[in-house]
């Protein structure tokens, strides 16, 4: 007769539990945003200057990006992110300085170091409408290719 | 939400009770059920009918320049869609329509126009449009959005984006995970080969967590003059993330790509890393006097690796490229990317 040892009972409760766990760590559950805009300036008007969208689940924000160049000369760029939510009272802004050659600025949501000091967790929750205004100090002239990027991680519950 | 990281840990030497392995079978029927239950993510699938921040489409463009066209990558379901603009010129109904390639026919569910704008609407004030009819995206099928009108329209601003809606399982309840496990009674040694049967179910259950998730995320380009040489006007960024997006991994690429005028060539959309190399490509091959072309290439590549904890780090993002073996003058290009 064999004798059932704890290490087997051990192997029972554990066995393919480390496949399960592998998978709530792995499945992608967040979503890349990319909004372009190209060539604003100081006068252009607000209006021209936006993108919206509406959230289509509960979700928070895990990352902001702003990837681009101005042609002609540096300037410095604002990107505003407001909305429902969590937005409505604190916004995200972020503002860094653009030349003629790319720049790459980012904050995450992740409590990481950053370069940008506020990191509040921002919900979206499902259905709020969420605006996107970039500014530019730079007067007309040359062109300007910017990115705005969010990565958005959807809840999930039972 | 449950933390699952281990259940019971039996010690040699303890009075083994029934409820103990029963207890074991329980907590890893709950665990797999958390898992199963984030089968879905609806993510934005965004359009903008702009060129630059001050110049919208317009009716004297081409129907190539307002249609926007992709590929579903798998069987997919739109949710909703919404639009949001300004229009500086409006003289009868501007509709957006959505059809398949294949057929020139609106999808099953969908209605045409899919959004539109009344004629009487007010010139430079903001106007709206939403519709929530649900409606499936078949894999491998192509679609083309388009903005038209009977009479002469332009764009100030507008936005078009609707939901997109994946299930991991396909949309099958078939590919479902479920674990019903067989509970021990008191006579523990009549009962192992029970232990054991529900060890390989357990095992066959998850083993039907397969990553079946798909989001887009798109790169529009316009008036821009293209070449073989790297240009950061042409360059989009897949940025180093070192969250919830650290695994992702791009499966399908597709170029819509639109000439100012005809320059035979090849034209390309690009993956790079930080350094230029091209990871992935899709090739979109057009012979003048054509000025449009189509293409999309289906791969599996992994493109962010993630630093938990690290400051900013642009040494390895990647980038998405629009390139050409000849020079020309781009009039419009649209890169899709689908993200597993």
């Amino acid at each position: 007769m064999t004798t059932i040892s704890a290490t087997d009972l051990n192997n029972y409760a554990a066995g393919s539990m480390s496949s399960l766990i592998a998978d709530k760590e792995l499945l992608t559950r967040s979503h890349q945003l990319s909004f372009q805009f190209k060539d604003f300036f100081d006068d252009t008007p607000e209006a021209l200057r936006q993108r919206r969208f509406v959230v289509p689940r509960s979700c928070f924000v895990e990352t902001v990006y702003v990837y681009g160049f101005n042609h002609a000369a540096s300037s410095t760029v604002t990107v505003n992110i407001t909305g429902d939510g969590a937005l409505s009272n604190w916004p995200i802004e972020m503002s860094d300085t653009f030349g003629t050659t790319s720049n790459f600025t980012r904050t995450w949501f992740n409590n990481a170091s950053s370069k940008y000091r506020d990191r509040g967790f921002r919900v979206l929750p499902q259905g709020s409408t969420v605006t996107i205004t970039v500014s530019n100090t730079k007067p007309s002239g040359g062109n300007t290719l910017l990115t705005v990027g969010l990565v958005l991680r959807q809840f999930y519950g039972r | 939400m449950k933390v699952y990281d281990k259940p019971y840990t039996f010690i040699t030497g303890d009075v083994l009770d029934p409820r103990d392995l029963n207890g074991v079978w329980n907590y890893k029927r709950e665990a797999l059920k958390d898992a199963a239950a984030r089968r879905y993510i609806e993510s934005v699938f965004p359009l903008s009918f702009v060129k630059d921040c001050a110049t919208g489409y317009a009716s004297t463009d081409t129907a190539d320049t307002r249609t926007f066209s992709f590929t579903a990558p798998a069987d997919l379901y739109v949710t909703r869609a919404f639009l949001n603009g300004v229009f500086s010129a409006i003289n009868a109904e501007i509709k957006i329509t959505i059809v398949k390639n294949s057929t020139g026919t609106t999808p099953a569910g969908c209605t045409d126009p899919w959004l539109n704008v009344d004629a009487s609407a007010a010139v430079n004030e903001e106007v709206r449009d939403l519709n929530p009819a649900r409606f499936k995206l078949e894999s491998g099928e192509r679609y083309e959005i388009l903005l038209d009108s009977s009479a002469a329209f332009t764009v100030t601003r507008l936005d078009v984006h609707f939901h997109v809606l994946s299930d991991r399982f396909g949309f099958s309840s078939a590919t479902e995970p479920s674990f019903e496990p067989f509970m021990v009674s008191e006579d523990l040694s009549t009962n192992i080969v029970t232990q054991n049967t529900n060890n390989t179910n357990f095992a066959t259950e998850v083993a039907k967590l397969v990553e079946e998730n798909y989001s887009p995320v798109c790169f529009p380009l316009h008036d821009t003059a293209v070449s073989s040489a790297t240009s950061s006007t042409r360059k989009f960024p897949l940025p180093r993330i070192d969250t919830g997006r650290s695994t992702a991994r791009v499966v399908q690429m597709s170029l819509q790509i639109e000439l100012a005028s005809a320059v035979t060539g090849s034209y390309y959309a690009r993956i790079v890393d930080g350094a230029g190399v091209t990871l992935q490509f899709t090739i979109v091959s057009i012979t003048s006097p054509s000025t449009t072309g189509y293409g999309a290439n289906t791969f599996s590549r992994i493109i962010t690796t993630g630093v938990s904890g690290s400051a900013a780090d642009t040494s390895q993002d990647y980038f998405v490229e629009v390139t050409s073996t000849n020079a020309a003058t781009i009039q419009k290009a649209f890169v899709t990317l689908w993200i597993k």
